[in-house]
């Protein structure tokens, strides 16, 4: 199995199967990114198609000496923010819809206890439908996404300081709309979490 | 549980890195005492569970088969290889069609010589005060002496050298 660099490297002369691996590789977490951000799938599969696109055009100027990941995301994000801007924050009540073959997803809390993940999904849509795009985009790079602040400032272009500010508000917002819309989303997993709760 | 983590990491969790933080969410959604003082620090760390959603996978396919299908579309028909050789191939082609187009358009005209041009001129203007003399051939050519002291300068203008 080829590395990533390998496949950049043949990709970049050319080679369209090493191209298709690496986008093979990189789709869920693009479109998950990017779905997050728009938050309606159709519009985040645009996006995904349009990074791609992007990217088969300009990989031979990616520089070896960067990260990967970052370059994606950064082309992943400003696409998203900018379909954000102009259509508008979407899906606020459709959760990202799961294929009908599979079971409802689910987060186990334990043997009894199980988190509707898209009950959460659709909490965080709503909610985060108050976010500024950076905000936004900064809250799912870092908390669903779980990358490194400083990687977050390079995706984004702007500094850890203002990262830091931006999740502080996304945060806030988020909290208090949880405190005050979902209270037993919060109590269920929260203050009476100890394990024989029922979901 | 036993094996819970230090409390510091659960409160430091916005700070925690890759492999740290997938082992914190690890712990709490299995750990309900854990889980209830992780989220009462902040109820939207709730969220980080968002992470656990999978796409679907007919969103998958999908953006593979648009892309590749596009991708495909960029490629000339004879792929890349075609394209590299074609590239040089067609350099050399416009550069032999620039010589041969240089050539045709500044041959020189078919006649005599600039030398029996100037021969055959008939009249002369001079403008003393300039030191310029223009000389005239009618039918022929039309030379213009601008020679001023020692340094010589004419210049002959005949249409049938088509310049």
């Amino acid at each position: 199995m080829r590395d990533e660099g390998e496949l950049i490297r043949a990709a970049v002369e050319g080679d369209l199967g090493a191209f298709d691996e690496l986008v093979l590789r990189k789709r869920e977490r693009v479109i998950r990114i990017a779905f997050q951000v728009t938050g309606d799938l159709e519009e985040a599969k645009d996006v995904a198609q349009a990074v791609f696109l992007r990217l088969w055009r300009v990989l031979r100027r990616f520089d070896p000496g960067r990260r990967f990941d970052t370059w994606l995301y950064r082309m992943t994000v400003n696409l998203a923010i900018d379909q954000l801007r102009t259509h508008g924050p979407k899906g606020i009540f459709e959760p990202l819809p799961s294929d009908p073959a599979l079971p409802a997803p689910s987060a186990r809390f334990g043997p009894e206890q199980s988190l509707d993940l898209a009950a959460l999904q659709r909490a965080f849509l709503r909610l985060a439908a108050r976010l500024a795009p950076k905000q936004r985009a900064a809250f799912v790079l870092r908390e669903i996404d779980g990358l490194e602040t400083a990687e977050v400032a390079r995706i984004l272009g702007v500094r850890e300081s203002t990262v830091r500010n931006h999740l502080h508000q996304a945060r806030r917002i988020l909290r208090a709309g949880l405190e005050r819309d979902y209270p037993a989303l919060t109590a269920l997993f929260g203050d009476r979490g100890t394990g024989g709760g029922a979901a | 549980m036993t094996n819970c983590p230090p409390r510091g990491l659960l409160d430091g969790f916005e700070e925690s890195r890759g492999p740290e933080r997938a082992a914190v969410l690890e712990h709490v959604l299995g750990c309900g005492s854990c889980r209830a003082a992780w989220l009462a620090a902040d109820p939207s760390r709730l969220f980080a569970f968002l992470a656990l959603q999978p796409v679907p996978p007919h969103a998958l396919e999908s953006v593979s088969a648009e892309v590749s299908s596009a991708v495909r579309e960029t490629i000339p028909k004879n792929g890349w290889a075609g394209a590299r050789v074609f590239r040089p191939l067609a350099w050399a082609a416009a550069v032999l069609v620039a010589v041969l187009l240089g050539s045709l358009l500044f041959r020189p005209a078919s006649g005599p010589p600039p030398s029996d041009l100037v021969r055959n001129v008939r009249h002369r203007t001079a403008f003393p005060a300039a030191g310029v003399e223009l000389l005239s051939s009618p039918g022929a050519a039309r030379v213009v002496d601008l020679t001023v002291g020692e340094t010589q300068v004419v210049m002959i203008f005949d249409e049938r050298i088509g310049l």
